[in-house]
């Protein structure tokens, strides 16, 4: 069953750049952070975090953004009640407008 | 001898850094794509061991039952083993899911939870990566994956290690989980 627009402004405000700012992971914080349902597959949730251009990845080492996908998919699910797993991608944004 | 997987996450951080100013939509796409299949290559290897002695009259069996996982199966396993974790099955849960979600709680769960998360969404990006050419996929996009198949790896040898229950019973569900679940 498609996610529902109302399920996913809620979805926004648990995944939000404050909320992950608060977990204080050892990892950038994303400039912005796009939820959608996953184009061409109807049950399925997308979630793009957009990152500064100039992000600098290799500050922060393994870990942190690993922690931070994870922590990030485990609340969507735990808010969905399960479900299929939300795809989670990074991206920078100067890349994103090309898409 | 190295591993395939190591060797293809060595090749996945060369492709990235590949030329550094303007790395090529094939470098970066090949680069996702090897950091699926480490995770795959790594998870059936370990698999096959647990479930069949590494004798060496036993390769060739171990060969042919490495043959036998499917990446939707394993995908869906894990979309299925989260499922349980996130909700609890219910007593009228048929006698064997029960045996499972008991399996998967123990000492491993979160490495288990940790590993599942990240191989589907690694299998999504590695499908993107191959078939989608209208999504531009970036350094940044393929940094962060190949730090997530790191992850995905680090958190099946957690739970190898310290969790045989919970290990057998995934390797044995990736295998036969499509006819315990019609049944």
């Amino acid at each position: 069953m498609a996610v529902e627009s109302s399920v996913i402004d809620e979805l926004k405000l648990s995944v939000s750049v404050e909320k992950i700012r608060e977990q204080k992971f050892h990892a950038p914080v994303p400039k912005r952070i796009i939820i959608k349902p996953t184009s061409g597959d109807p049950d399925g949730l997308e979630v793009i975090l957009v990152f500064e251009t100039e992000t600098d990845l290799k500050r922060f080492g393994r870990p942190g953004i690993s922690d931070m996908f994870f922590w990030i998919a485990k609340t969507v699910r735990q808010k969905l009640g399960g479900g299929a797993v939300p795809y989670l991608s990074a991206v920078s944004e100067s890349s994103l407008r090309y898409r | 001898m190295a591993e395939l997987s190591d060797d293809l996450l060595l090749l996945a951080k060369e492709l990235i850094e590949r030329d550094p100013t303007r790395p090529k939509q094939a470098s970066l796409r090949r680069s996702i794509s090897n950091c699926y299949y480490a995770v795959f290559h790594r998870l059936v290897k370990d698999c096959c061991s647990l479930l069949v002695p590494s004798t060496p009259e036993m390769r060739p069996t171990q060969a042919i039952l490495a043959r036998s996982f499917e990446h939707g199966t394993i995908a869906d396993v894990c979309d299925d083993i989260l499922n349980l974790l996130t909700n609890p099955p219910s007593k009228q849960h048929k006698a064997r899911v029960l045996h499972f979600a008991a399996a998967f709680k123990g000492p491993g769960q979160n490495h288990l939870e940790r590993f599942a998360t990240h191989f589907v969404s690694l299998q999504k990006a590695r499908h993107d990566a191959d078939y989608d050419l209208a999504k531009r996929v970036d350094k940044f996009t393929a940094t962060t994956t190949l730090a997530n198949a790191k992850a995905a790896i680090a958190d099946w040898g957690q739970l190898l290690n310290n969790d045989k229950r919970s290990s057998y019973a995934f390797a044995f569900l990736l295998l036969h989980w499509k006819a315990l679940k019609s049944r």
